[in-house]
C-alpha cells in the first residue's frame, strides 16, 4: 500500500516539477524585462555613440582561430568575416556603387585609364591622402602591393592573381601609376574595384613603410592594421567575438571630401546564433544583422523599431544579392550528358512549392529566376527581360500565381518572367525521348535498364540550400526518380572529385554593370584543363570535347561520358569576343545575350532563384538605414561597401551620445561617375588628352534611386597578445602532481 | 622507501600511459589522413566560389596547389607525414595552423583554453561534489518528501539533453529576465579587479549552470544515490547502524568512502576530456572554447591543430587516468596491500 502511495507521490512530483517548468517557459512577453546593454566596450561611452553591428547570416560564429590576422593576403584567409577589416579600415582604389552599377572615385582621381590596344591600365591617385598613422599614401605604395605579390609565391592567390595578369608596374609620377598587362584586358580594373566582398574580390593596397620592413612576409599578422577607411581598430577579442573600431577624427576623406562618419565607435560582434541575435536585437544591444527567413518575423514582431528592407511593411526581404542559387548538372557524366535529361529534371520541379517554402509572414520569398543572371537593373532589363521571347520557348510559366506576380512588380521586376512550368508530361516525353522508361515501380529506367539515380549534394548550412534541395529531391522522387540526397561537411573535397551528378552551387549572378560578369569566361574549351574551375561551373568548358581531352584527374574519378555540342565553336567565339569587348562597350549586350541563349538551350544549370535575404536595421539608437524606397546604398554586411551604409546613418534621440556627429555623413556628388573607363593612347602625364570615350547604354528606371556616400580609414593600436607555455604549464602541473601524490602516500605510509 | 611492489606497479602504470598515448596518437593521426577532407582544395575552392573567374589562369592554380602542400606541410608519403607530425608532437610543437595561419596552433589554441579550462572544471568538479553529496545524503533519507522532491526533479532533468536546458536558460535569463546580456563580454585589464570578476561570472553562469545541473542532478545524483542504497543494504553497514553509530559517521565513513573510488574514476575521465571542450554549450553561449575550435578545425581538415588539440585530449584522459591508478593506494587499502 504505501508503495503505491509512494509511487503516487513520485509521479504527482514529477507532474508538479513539469508544470512549474512549462509555466515559467510560457510567460507571456507583456512580462519582458527590458534589459540594459551589456557591450563589450570600454566604461564611459553612451550607448548612442557605438554602432553595433553583425555579419550574422554569413559569418554567425565569428572571425576564425585567430582574431589578430589582419592581413589581407596571407594564406588562407577568409573573407567575409573580417571583423569589419575590409569594411572600416580597407579601401580600394574604386568602389562599384551596387545601387546603380556606377564607379565612386575613392583612392584616385579618374577613372581607370586604359591604353587603346587595352594592354596598358593608367591609375591616377588622389592627392593628399595619409595612412591612418600619418604616412602619406602614393603611388609607391600601390606598386609595393604589386611587387609583393609577385615577389612571394608562398603567398599563394595573390601571387597567382598579380603573376597571371600583370607584366609589370612603374612609377610616372608620385600619384600615377602604369600598369602592363600580359595580354589585353578592359577588365583589368575590375580586380582593383570593390563590387563584392572585398579580397580576394578585389586587391587593397597594401601601406609600403609597414610591409617593407617585415622580414618573414608569410608569417606576419598585420594588426594592428594600418588603414586608409575612416576606422581605425581600438580592441580585439581574443577569441574573435567582437572587434571594436573607433572613428579617425584626422582621417583623409574628412579633411579632402568633409565626409565624416557619424558612429564614433563601430562594435562588430558575432553572437554565434539567430536565437541570440534576436534577443540581442529584442534588447537593443544590437543595431544591424542579417537574419534567416525563419527569424526575421520574431524580430520584426518583438522590436517595433526594427526595419527591414521597406521598413516594417511589405516586403521585408532585400533580393539584391549578386548571386543566383543554382542547381549544377554534371555534365560529364551519364545520363547528365545529355540535354533531355537536364530539361527533364527542370520541369519535373515546382518553384511555386519552393517560392512558398521561403515565405515569410509579410509575403516576401524568393525571387524566382530562370536565366543565372541577378535579377536588378540594369541586367534584368537587358537580360531577363531582353531574353523573354527565347525564354518562352522553354515552357515559361505564363500563368503565376498573381501573389508572385504582385511580388515581382513590388520589386520593380518583370511581373510575366517567374519560372518554367511544372510540366511532368513534357519531362516525360523528354526522358522516354532518349531511351528511358518506367518501371513497374513508377521508377524511371535507363535504356539498360538500370535505376535512373541522381547524386544531388549540398554544403550544410550553405545558404539558401535549405530547403531548396529537399524540395526539389522531394518532387524529383515524386517524379520517379530515384534521389539520393548527400548534405555533407567534406562538401567541396566532394565538388573537387568529381563523383557528384547535381551540386547546390551558386555560380551564376551579376552585378548592375553591362557585361555582366566574369564567369563566361571560364566556359572557353582552352580552360578544359587541370586547375580550371571545372566542377563549379558544370564542365561546361569540357562539354563537347572527345574523353581524352578531359583531364585527368577527372577521368580518373569517373566514366567520363561522349558529349554532344554542336556550339561547342560558337561558344568559344562568343567567349573570346566577350572578353575582347570592354564591359562599358553597348555591343557587350548583344554578346551576353548569345552566351546566356546557349546556356539556356542546354540548360547546364537549374538556376532557381535570386536569394531573399532579411537585412534588419534596429532604429531605436541608429536611423536611416537603406530601405526599398531610400535605396543609397545595398545593406551587405559582409561586403566592404557596407561603409556606404554606416555613413547614411545619424543617431535617434532615443540613446545618450557624447561624441557621434548628429547628422549622416556628405558625400559629395562628384565622387560617382559612369562606369565608363578612359582610353587613351599615351600615359596621362605624358598627354592627358583623352582620344575615345566610349558611350554607354543608359536605361531608366524610375524607381531606381542611387545616393552615394564615401569614406576611408586610418588605425594604430598596439597590443601584444601574451602567449602561454603550455608545454611547460602542463609539464610542471603533472610534475607537481606526481611529487603530491608521492608525498601523501609516503607521508601516510609512515604514519601507519 | 616504496615497497617493491608498488615501484613495479608505478612503473607499470607509466609504460601504460605512454603506450596509450602512442596508440591513440597514430589512431588520430591514421583517421585524419583517411578523411576525405582536403584543407588545400578547401581554401582554394572556397577562394574560387567567391572570386569568380578572376582568379587566374589555371596553370597558376595549379602552382597554387603544389605551393599550399608545401607550405602546409602536407607533401610527403604516409609516413613522411607520420614521422614529421609524431616529432612535432613529442616536442609538443604543433606548428602553424592552417586554418589561422600564421599562428602556431599553441597561440591559437591558448587563446580558448583558459575559457575551457575555466568553465569545464568548475562546472564538473562542482556537479560531482554536489550530485554525490545529494545522491549519497538522499539515500540516507530514502521515502522523505526532500528525497522524493530531488528524485523527480533528477527524473526530469536526466533525460533533458544539456544543449535543450541551456536554450531554456537563455530564454529565461536572457529575455524574459535579462540578467544576463548575451553579447559578448570584454574582460577588464586587472584580473584581480572586482570588475573582472564580475565579467567573467557574468561569462560563465549561464553555460556552467547548463553544465552543473544537468550534471549534479543527473548523473552524479542519480548513481551516487544508486550505489549508496547498494551500500545500505549491505552487513557491514546494517552492522554500523545496529551499533547505533550516528548518521554524519555513516555518511562519512560508510558511504561516502565506497561511493567515492568509481566516482573519482569517473570524475578523472571526465576531467581529462575538457580539453575537448563542450561542443554545444560553446555554439549555444557562443562560448569561446576548445570544442569550436575542434570542430571548425576537423571540418577544414586542419591537421595541425586537430593533433594539437586531441593530443590534448589524449594527453589529458590518459594522464588523469595515470593518476588516478596511481593514487588508488591512497584510497583503496586493497590495492595497496595486493
Amino acid at each position: 500500500m504505501r508503495k503505491n502511495w509512494l509511487k503516487h507521490r513520485l509521479s504527482i512530483y514529477v507532474l508538479v516539477c513539469n508544470f512549474i517548468l512549462l509555466a515559467v517557459l510560457t510567460i507571456p512577453n507583456s512580462f519582458t524585462v527590458t534589459a540594459m546593454p551589456q557591450l563589450p566596450i570600454p566604461p564611459g561611452i553612451p550607448r548612442g555613440d557605438v554602432l553595433v553591428i553583425e555579419n550574422g547570416v554569413v559569418c554567425p560564429g565569428g572571425w576564425g582561430p585567430d582574431p589578430y590576422q589582419f592581413n589581407y593576403y596571407q594564406v588562407g584567409w577568409a573573407t567575409a568575416c573580417t571583423g569589419f577589416l575590409q569594411t572600416g579600415c580597407g579601401s580600394p582604389l574604386w568602389y562599384m556603387n551596387l545601387t546603380s552599377g556606377e564607379l565612386i572615385l575613392w583612392l584616385t582621381e579618374k577613372p581607370p585609364i586604359y591604353s587603346t590596344d587595352y594592354k596598358t591600365l593608367w591609375i591616377m591617385l588622389r592627392k593628399g591622402i595619409s595612412w591612418s598613422d600619418g604616412h602619406p599614401f602614393t603611388a609607391d605604395d600601390l606598386i609595393f602591393t604589386i611587387e609583393y605579390c609577385r615577389k612571394y609565391p608562398e603567398l599563394g592567390l595573390c601571387n597567382v592573381r598579380i603573376t597571371t595578369n600583370v607584366e609589370s608596374v612603374r612609377k610616372l609620377d608620385d600619384y600615377t601609376v602604369e600598369i602592363k598587362l600580359k595580354e589585353p584586358n578592359p577588365y583589368y580594373h575590375y580586380e582593383w574595384t570593390m563590387r563584392h566582398y572585398g579580397w580576394p574580390v578585389n586587391f587593397y593596397v597594401i601601406p609600403k613603410h609597414v610591409f617593407e620592413k617585415i622580414e618573414d612576409p608569410v608569417k606576419y599578422k598585420f594588426y594592428p592594421p594600418v588603414c586608409l577607411g575612416p576606422y581605425k581598430i581600438v580592441d580585439a577579442d581574443p577569441t574573435g567575438k567582437w572587434y571594436l573600431w573607433e572613428r579617425l577624427e584626422n582621417w583623409w576623406g574628412t579633411k579632402l571630401l568633409g565626409i565624416k562618419p557619424s558612429p564614433k565607435y563601430i562594435l562588430f560582434v558575432a553572437l554565434g546564433s539567430q536565437e541570440r541575435s534576436v534577443i540581442a536585437m529584442a534588447n537593443n544591444e544590437l543595431d544591424f544583422t542579417e537574419f534567416t527567413s525563419e527569424y526575421v518575423r520574431i524580430i520584426m514582431d518583438r522590436n517595433p523599431y526594427a526595419w527591414a528592407w521597406n521598413k516594417r511593411d511589405f516586403p521585408w526581404a532585400w533580393t539584391r544579392d549578386e548571386g543566383t542559387r543554382e542547381l549544377v548538372f554534371n555534365i560529364l557524366k551519364y545520363p547528365f550528358n545529355l540535354t533531355e535529361v537536364r530539361w527533364a529534371l527542370t520541369y519535373a520541379i515546382d518553384y511555386k512549392v519552393i517560392f512558398d517554402a521561403y515565405k515569410t509572414p509579410d509575403g516576401s520569398s524568393i525571387v524566382p529566376n530562370p536565366l543565372p543572371v541577378s535579377r536588378f537593373y540594369p541586367l534584368e532589363q537587358l537580360y531577363v527581360s531582353g531574353l523573354k521571347t527565347e525564354l518562352m520557348k522553354y515552357n515559361l510559366d505564363t500563368t503565376p500565381p498573381s501573389y508572385i506576380q504582385d511580388y515581382l512588380r513590388v520589386l520593380g521586376l518583370d511581373d510575366a518572367i517567374t519560372w518554367y512550368k511544372h510540366d511532368l508530361e513534357k519531362a516525360e516525353e523528354l526522358l522516354k525521348s532518349v531511351g528511358f522508361y518506367r518501371g513497374s515501380d513508377g521508377k524511371w529506367r535507363l535504356p539498360d535498364g538500370k535505376i535512373f539515380e541522381v547524386n544531388l549534394i549540398s554544403l550544410p548550412g550553405a545558404e539558401f540550400s535549405f530547403p531548396l534541395v529537399h524540395i526539389v529531391a522531394d518532387q524529383w522522387r515524386r517524379f520517379g526518380v530515384d534521389v539520393k540526397l548527400e548534405v555533407i561537411e567534406a562538401y567541396w573535397d566532394r565538388v573537387y572529385s568529381h563523383t557528384w551528378d547535381v551540386a547546390f552551387e551558386w555560380p551564376g549572378g551579376g552585378f548592375p554593370t553591362l557585361d555582366w560578369w566574369e564567369t563566361p569566361r571560364e566556359w572557353h574549351s582552352k580552360n578544359c584543363v587541370p586547375g580550371a574551375r571545372l566542377p563549379w561551373v558544370g564542365y561546361i568548358m569540357c562539354y563537347g570535347l572527345p574523353p581524352e581531352k578531359i583531364p585527368e584527374g577527372v577521368r580518373k574519378n569517373i566514366e567520363v561520358a561522349k558529349t554532344v555540342f554542336p556550339d561547342r565553336e560558337k561558344l568559344d567565339n562568343l567567349v573570346e569576343k566577350y572578353i575582347d569587348t570592354p564591359p562599358w562597350d553597348p555591343r557587350i549586350v548583344d554578346i551576353v545575350k548569345d552566351l546566356l541563349s546557349i546556356h539556356l538551350k542546354y540548360k547546364f544549370w537549374i538556376t532557381v532563384f535570386s536569394p531573399a535575404r532579411y537585412m534588419v536595421g534596429n532604429s531605436y539608437c541608429w536611423e536611416g538605414w537603406p530601405t526599398l524606397k531610400e535605396r543609397y546604398a545595398e545593406p551587405k554586411p559582409y561586403c566592404s561597401s557596407f561603409l556606404f551604409t554606416i555613413l547614411g546613418l545619424k543617431p535617434s534621440e532615443r540613446c545618450p551620445i557624447k561624441e557621434s556627429t548628429t547628422e549622416p555623413a556628405k558625400v559629395p556628388k562628384g565622387l560617382t561617375v559612369e562606369l565608363k573607363p578612359l582610353v587613351s593612347e599615351y600615359p596621362p602625364t605624358v598627354t592627358p588628352t583623352v582620344i575615345t570615350t566610349p558611350t554607354m547604354i543608359t536605361i531608366t528606371v524610375v524607381e531606381e534611386r542611387t545616393r552615394t556616400i564615401i569614406s576611408t580609414i586610418t588605425t594604430k593600436v598596439v597590443e601584444e597578445v601574451p602567449t602561454i607555455d603550455w608545454t611547460l604549464l602542463i609539464t610542471m602541473a603533472l610534475v607537481t602532481l606526481v611529487i603530491g601524490a608521492a608525498g601523501g602516500y609516503l607521508i601516510r605510509a609512515r604514519k601507519k | 622507501m616504496l615497497p617493491k611492489h608498488l615501484i613495479k606497479y608505478f612503473l607499470f602504470r607509466i609504460l601504460i600511459l605512454l603506450a596509450t598515448i602512442f596508440t591513440a596518437f597514430t589512431i588520430t593521426f591514421v583517421i585524419l589522413k583517411i578523411m576525405p577532407i582536403d584543407i588545400v582544395n578547401n581554401i582554394i575552392a572556397r577562394s574560387m566560389a567567391v572570386t569568380g573567374a578572376a582568379l587566374g589562369d589555371p596553370e597558376a592554380v595549379r602552382r597554387m596547389y603544389e605551393i599550399y602542400y608545401e607550405i602546409f606541410g602536407l607533401k610527403g608519403t604516409f609516413i613522411e607525414q607520420y614521422v614529421s607530425f609524431l616529432n612535432r608532437f613529442l616536442t609538443m610543437d604543433f606548428g602553424i595552423s592552417i586554418l589561422a595561419r600564421p599562428a602556431t596552433v599553441q597561440e591559437v589554441i591558448s587563446y580558448r583554453l583558459p575559457w575551457t579550462v575555466a568553465l569545464l572544471v568548475f562546472s564538473t568538479i562542482l556537479s560531482w561534489v554536489i550530485g554525490n553529496i545529494i545522491g549519497a545524503v538522499v539515500s540516507l533519507f530514502e521515502g522523505s518528501k526532500l528525497s522524493n522532491i530531488l528524485q523527480s526533479l533528477a527524473i526530469i532533468l536526466y533525460p533533458i539533453p544539456y544543449y535543450v536546458f541551456a536554450l531554456v536558460l537563455i530564454y529565461i535569463f536572457g529575455y524574459i529576465i535579462p540578467l544576463f546580456s548575451l553579447t559578448p563580454i570584454r574582460l577588464p585589464s586587472n584580473i584581480f579587479s572586482l570588475e573582472f570578476i564580475i565579467t567573467v561570472f557574468r561569462a560563465m553562469t549561464l553555460p556552467a549552470l547548463s553544465i552543473i545541473v544537468i550534471g549534479a542532478l543527473g548523473w552524479w545524483f542519480l548513481s551516487s544515490r544508486a550505489m549508496a542504497l547498494n551500500i545500505i543494504s549491505e552487513d557491514f553497514y546494517l552492522y554500523g547502524e545496529i551499533r547505533g553509530l550516528p548518521k554524519l559517521h555513516l555518511l562519512k565513513k560508510y558511504l561516502l568512502k565506497n561511493i567515492l573510488l568509481p566516482q573519482i574514476t569517473a570524475l578523472s575521465i571526465n576531467l581529462g576530456t575538457i580539453f575537448g571542450g563542450a561542443l554545444l554549450t560553446e555554439i549555444l553561449f557562443n562560448y569561446p572554447g576548445l570544442g569550436t575550435l575542434l570542430y571548425q578545425a576537423v571540418n577544414a581538415g586542419d591537421y595541425p591543430l586537430v593533433l594539437g588539440i586531441v593530443s590534448m585530449s589524449i594527453i589529458g584522459v590518459a594522464v588523469a587516468t595515470c593518476i588516478m591508478d596511481l593514487l588508488y593506494p591512497l584510497i583503496d587499502p586493497r590495492i595497496r596491500y595486493r
